[in-house]
């Protein structure tokens, strides 16, 4: 749930309750309130009436006004006693002249006459008007209920969007980071002292980790090419050692030991160098790649080794394949998808390879799954193999993450299955360049 | 919490809006502060009450009691008389300062038939219509006819 989200859901559920008590409240006490006004008009009118009835004005007795009944009636000293001498009742009177009746309020006063004798003043007025008025409120409330949830709602929202937008550009600029492609500073302005903090801390986090990067990616380049020129010449030391006819057998034959770890440290040094190149983005021009005509050919080189092992090899795809990318690297991944399939196929077994539009699935015998995250780490070896330097699917996914594809693995009826998308970043997450947050 | 203890307030305010002014109620003599009764009793003893109410103010009470000669008279919350009005005779002169019924005697001027006080000034008016009005210390500060 998004923050602003979860801020909303709050401020609706606490600002419903609250206003909803409020409202009712207020349409109880208003309502309360208008029979109290009616009250006290009539009470005012009766307090009148009887002024002018001890007056001694006789033709109010039993009038009608045009709003007001009015009724004097003299009442026992019992009932005067036994009677508060001011009460208010609703009742349902006949209307005059209309049809049906209607409800009416009505004041009663007991008084005493001069000669002691108690009168009771009914003083009554239709409640139509006072009905009409509390509807008004009713409807009132209910709108300016639903007017003010609306608005202050909206303005709680653009207030908090308006307030959280440098965080939206920080969380956007994370999102959106690349060591390697997009590594522009974080530009965010704001006087908000804790979205500076944060903002800060992630130009400084992202600075350090440029300049480790930076470092490290000097380090292996140095160390690369330094190596390459004395492990030239040992080698070509080596060769013309062997070649020198007085050498006695036992000292051929260390040579020969020697020479194996030597020639092993080379290829490992080629693909260490290979690796860097890759990443580095060497191979940046793209080409229109056969890659038909390239798993065919491969297949050719390698079927002598095949054989040697007893591996049959199946091409079941016949349908064109063509890929945008760079050449040497399209060489590089087929043939190391190839040879690495070659190296963990237990004698014997097969190797096929098949495509579509969307991957091309390279794919040999094995017999149980591997770690399908770890093996295209680098140096991982689940079984040492005397041919494997444990750099070459690591070169593979390389070469894929370079040039927009993914590579996966998974284990289907007893078949390693190493598949090549050309979709691209199904993997991306795992990028080893990519700066995680 | 906080709009919680608001909407609590406004609730509390709309209510004690609602239940402090204008509540009527009826009453007796007897119910009335010492005060007035005694007020009642030293001034107006033959006259016979039609009808008593009090009154629910802001803060306090406010009594009234009306005779059947249409005299009224008001209290405020401690009994202490405010406003006394006859419309056939002159208010008892035993309430009447003695300043006020100096200037009315002076100029020979007719009876007070209403006399009204409050912290500030006193305010009678006389059997042919005219209000005067009086501060503390009985000085004249206006006059109404």
């Amino acid at each position: 749930m998004r923050l602003i989200s979860r801020i909303m859901l709050n401020t609706t559920v606490v600002l419903a309750v609250g206003l909803s008590v409020w409202s009712v409240v207020f349409y109880y006490v208003m309502k309360d309130r208008l029979v109290r006004e009616t009250d006290a008009a009539l009470m005012q009118v009766a307090e009148a009436l009887m002024q002018r009835y001890l007056a001694g004005e006789e033709s109010l007795i039993d009038g009608e006004g045009s709003v007001y009944t009015i009724r004097f009636i003299p009442v026992p000293d019992e009932y005067a006693r036994s009677h508060r001498s001011l009460s208010f009742s609703n009742q349902n009177e006949e209307a005059r002249g209309r049809n049906g009746r209607q409800a009416v309020r009505t004041v009663q006063m007991i008084f005493r006459q001069p000669d002691n004798q108690a009168v009771a003043l009914q003083v009554s007025t239709p409640m139509n008007a006072v009905h009409n008025l509390r509807m008004a409120l009713l409807w009132g409330v209910v709108i300016l209920y639903g007017a003010l949830l609306v608005l202050v709602l909206s303005i709680n929202y653009i207030v908090i969007q308006y307030s959280m937008r440098p965080l939206y550009v920080l969380l956007d600029w994370m999102k959106h980071f690349d060591l390697k492609h997009n590594s522009a500073p974080l530009v965010n302005e704001t006087g908000v002292a804790e979205f500076r903090q944060l903002n800060n801390a992630a130009n400084q986090q992202v600075e350090r980790v440029k300049r480790l990067y930076e470092q490290q990616r000097q380090f292996i380049d140095n160390a690369a090419h330094e190596m390459q020129t004395p492990l030239a010449v040992c080698l070509n030391q080596m060769e013309r050692m062997q070649q020198k006819e007085d050498m006695p057998e036992e000292m051929q034959a260390d040579l020969y030991r020697l020479q194996r770890p030597l020639r092993r440290l080379v290829r490992l040094h080629k693909d260490m160098l290979q690796l860097t190149r890759i990443e580095n983005g060497v191979y940046a021009e793209r080409t229109d790649v056969d890659v038909r005509a390239l798993v065919a050919g491969t297949c050719e080189d390698l079927s002598e080794v095949f054989a040697h092992k007893g591996i049959t090899y199946i091409i079941k795809s016949e349908s064109p394949l063509h890929v945008q990318m760079n050449d040497t690297l399209a060489h590089q991944l087929v043939g190391n998808l190839l040879r690495n399939a070659w190296l963990h196929t237990p004698e014997g077994g097969r190797i096929t390879v098949e495509w579509n539009a969307e991957e091309a699935v390279f794919a040999n015998s094995g017999e149980k799954p591997l770690d399908g995250e770890r093996i295209f780490e680098r140096f991982y070896q689940g079984e040492r193999k005397e041919n494997s330097n444990g750099l070459g699917l690591a070169i593979c996914r390389s070469v894929c993450q370079q040039c927009g594809f993914s590579l996966t693995y998974s284990f289907k009826e007893g078949m390693h299955r190493f598949i090549w998308h050309f979709g691209g970043e199904k993997n991306a997450d795992f990028s080893e360049n990519r700066v995680q947050f | 919490m906080k709009k919680l203890l608001t909407a609590i307030l406004l609730v509390a305010a709309t209510f004690g809006i609602a239940k402090a002014d204008d509540h009527e109620r009826p009453t007796t003599v007897d119910q009335l502060p010492q005060k007035a009764q005694e007020f009642l009793n030293t001034h107006f003893k033959d006259l016979q009450v039609a009808f008593a109410i009090e009154e629910q103010k802001f803060m306090g009470k406010e009594y009234e009691v009306i005779y059947t000669d249409r005299t009224e008279v008001k209290f405020d919350t401690n009994g202490e008389w405010e406003e006394v009005e006859c419309k056939y005779t002159t208010v008892p002169a035993a309430i009447v300062p003695q300043g006020i019924r100096d200037f009315v005697a002076q100029k020979s001027m007719p009876g007070i038939r209403k006399i009204e006080r409050n912290t500030y000034v006193w305010e009678v008016e006389l059997q042919n219509g005219i209000e005067l009005t009086f501060d503390k210390n009985f000085q004249l500060i206006g006059y109404d006819d």
